[in-house]
């Protein structure tokens, strides 16, 4: 008897224990917003990939302290505004999501932003538009804006190639693409290069033989691509059919790093100029141990938009937990520690994020070169 | 580069017409708007990059593609359509089950794919080009031709020729009186949404083998070019439908070339408003006039 009552006292106190270690334990929960469906899935559920992995290998490391973890959910805004504004309402209206990494892009994007700085919700969107920012305290931006990225490759263009003419193509569909090609243009420009031409696909158009014949009867220097990688390489590949000059330079921008492009341009992409923050593969060795768990986990290599997922989601880790290391596990204090990160260790551009004081990301960029069917930094 | 790009526009216009004449068709003799064909051209082109990485010989590939796609849009009439159908004044909730079934291919194409964008592997079909008069064209562009051109000869001799085309112009003329006669209209239903979906999956194969693309939307701008085409042509009629096709790819062709490209769109659809004030009907139409019959 005696024993049978030592026995339950003491599976009653390892009750109350574990309880208390239960207690202790916190969850910090973070929801993954982003295009799985319609337009902008080329880049969303890319994104919320690569988010996810890193979501689920901080967990595992105890990144948030013994016992804590991020618990996060996968949402779509299915590229729709009445979507997104209808989910970030509801995630605003439940007080145990922290923040939100989404929605994608576009005018997506902006309506995101416009709710989330109603209702004093912190999001970080994937677009580089900075109306984003303007917006708002409340809403940040992952990537950056065309005025950091595109003067790699329009120095590059101008400078290292020394071209004089060009002819653009560019997606007229998507605001992030527009930005890119539109800043591209004007850099050129004041370089000194003269556009000679400037075309614009939708991002379902597969269809450019007509386009293809026109630039590969023309006189140019170069052809710029500003279109997503497997467009792009479909875009180039029909180009080269239509008999473009094999000694115009072509180029593109970051959208381009990625092993699609290669693996569906094939032979006619070799000798193309890109900018990348991902460099296919990793480059390091936190990048290089990205590239190897993403392929193991999802079958395929990872590209610039899984490198951009996984990059931000380092960043919201870090600021969720700075926040609850100040004591202030909460919305506001997310949103200070968010705009407040420096130097993160993350697998794209130069390797470490930041935001500068008026909240705009920067990690760098690398010019690089298809060479043998890989990519490898470009000659100066 | 003029006739370079007529060229250009030719090929499109061709397989644009392989797309619209399962469309118009079904048009003609249900007088129902398919949304799920450009979903249906998709599936072609997914079902043939399949097996060919699967190792079935390419021409296998298209044939067991068009088979499928046939099936699959007898499934859609016999899912989507038949009951709403047997309900009358089925247009608009037509419509609507079209959209969804639309979705439902869609989404699946998604999954599957894990929204990247496939292409046929090289060496699928050989890349050879020929200059025939400054003319540079490509062996895969001689072949599309010729196939469309067969395609359309041997439907349109289907229609008019073959019992079977008089049942389908019975039917759409007036479905009562065919039925009346002995016709089969849920028969000749299901063989007209075969037909459709087995030249839309073909369409998804060669636009897929020809722009090295297939992914999950390319059937959305088809299908609102196919609506331009059935209108211009004239709703329900299949020489229409081809007529419009291939003036719709080289205007398409010339507007990229001689033109700022975000015109085109402008340009196909100021086509489409011009034909409909000089001829409301489209090039072809008579208001009854349904896959060469004409509807009471």
């Amino acid at each position: 008897m005696k024993l049978k009552t030592l026995m339950l006292s003491a599976s009653s106190a390892a009750a109350v224990m574990l309880s208390g270690v239960a207690a202790q334990a916190e969850d910090y929960k973070v929801v993954i917003l982003q295009s799985l469906t319609g337009g902008a899935a080329f880049i969303g559920k890319n994104v919320a990939d690569g988010a996810v992995l890193a979501a689920e290998e901080l967990n595992e490391q105890g990144f948030f302290g013994e016992g804590n973890k991020v618990v996060f959910s996968v949402e779509d805004d299915a590229t729709d505004r009445t979507q997104t504004l209808s989910l970030i309402t509801r995630l605003a209206a439940d007080p145990s999501v922290l923040m939100v990494m989404g929605p994608t892009s576009g005018s997506v994007a902006m309506a995101g932003a416009n709710v989330a700085n109603e209702r004093e919700f912190p999001v970080m969107t994937t677009t580089n538009s900075m109306e984003v920012i303007e917006n708002g305290p409340w809403s940040f931006i992952m990537t950056q804006p065309a005025s950091i990225t595109m003067p790699f490759i329009a120095d590059y263009t101008a400078e290292t190639l020394g071209v004089e003419t060009c002819a653009v193509i560019g997606v007229k569909d998507n605001e992030a693409y527009v930005a890119l090609q539109r800043m591209y243009e004007g850099l050129i420009t004041e370089a000194g290069v003269e556009i000679v031409s400037n075309d614009g696909v939708a991002l379902a158009d597969s269809d450019f033989s007509a386009l293809a014949t026109k630039i590969a009867t023309a006189d140019q220097d170069c052809v710029f691509v500003g279109t997503p990688a497997a467009q792009g390489a479909n875009i180039i590949l029909q180009l080269k059919q239509a008999g473009l000059d094999p000694d115009t330079a072509i180029l593109g921008h970051n959208a381009f790093a990625s092993p699609t492009f290669i693996e569906k341009g094939g032979a006619a992409v070799e000798g193309v100029y890109l900018i990348g923050a991902w460099v296919p593969g990793g480059d390091d060795e936190f990048s290089s141990a990205f590239a190897t768990s993403f392929e193991e986990k999802m079958g395929f290599p990872a590209d610039e938009w899984n490198a951009m997922g996984y990059s931000g989601m380092q960043v919201v880790a870090h600021a969720v937990r700075d926040a609850v290391e100040a004591g202030n596990a909460t919305r506001d204090g997310v949103r200070v520690a968010l705009g407040e990160q420096k130097d993160i260790p993350v697998v794209v551009g130069t390797h470490t994020y930041s935001y500068d004081e008026e909240r705009v990301p920067f990690f760098g960029m690398k010019v690089l070169q298809v060479t043998d069917g890989a990519f490898a930094i470009a000659p100066e | 580069m003029l006739s370079q790009q007529i060229l250009n526009g030719l090929v499109s216009g061709s397989v644009y017409a392989l797309f619209s004449l399962g469309f118009t068709l079904i048009f003609g003799v249900q007088k129902l708007l398919n949304f799920a064909h450009g979903a249906t051209f998709m599936a072609g082109a997914f079902i043939a990059y399949y097996c060919t990485i699967s190792g079935l010989p390419f021409v296998m590939a298209i044939g067991f593609s068009m088979l499928a796609t046939g099936l699959i849009a007898i499934l859609i009439d016999l899912i989507a359509f038949r009951t709403l159908r047997k309900r009358g004044n089925a247009e608009f909730p037509a419509l609507v089950s079209s959209i969804g079934v639309d979705l439902i291919l869609v989404s699946i194409a998604q999954q599957v794919s894990n929204t990247q964008v496939l292409n046929f592997p090289f060496g699928t079909f050989p890349i050879q080009f020929y200059d025939v008069f400054g003319l540079r064209i490509s062996l895969l562009q001689i072949v599309i031709l010729a196939t469309v051109a067969v395609l359309v000869a041997a439907l349109i001799f289907y229609l008019k020729k073959t019992t079977f085309g008089r049942q389908v112009r019975a039917v759409a003329t007036n479905e009562r009186a065919a039925a009346l006669l002995g016709v089969n209209a849920q028969s000749v239903y299901l063989q007209t949404f075969f037909i459709a979906g087995a030249l839309a999956g073909l369409a998804g194969v060669l636009i897929g083998l020809l722009f090295n693309s297939i992914q999950f939307m390319m059937g959305e701008p088809y299908m609102l070019r196919a609506f331009v085409v059935v209108v211009i042509g004239g709703l329900g009629s299949v020489q229409g439908a081809i007529v419009a096709s291939l003036l719709l790819g080289v205007t398409q062709s010339l507007a990229v070339a001689y033109l700022p490209s975000g015109l085109t769109d402008a340009i196909i659809f100021g086509l489409l408003f011009l034909v409909l004030l000089v001829r409301p009907n489209g090039l072809f139409g008579d208001i009854n006039a349904v896959a060469g019959g004409t509807r009471q």
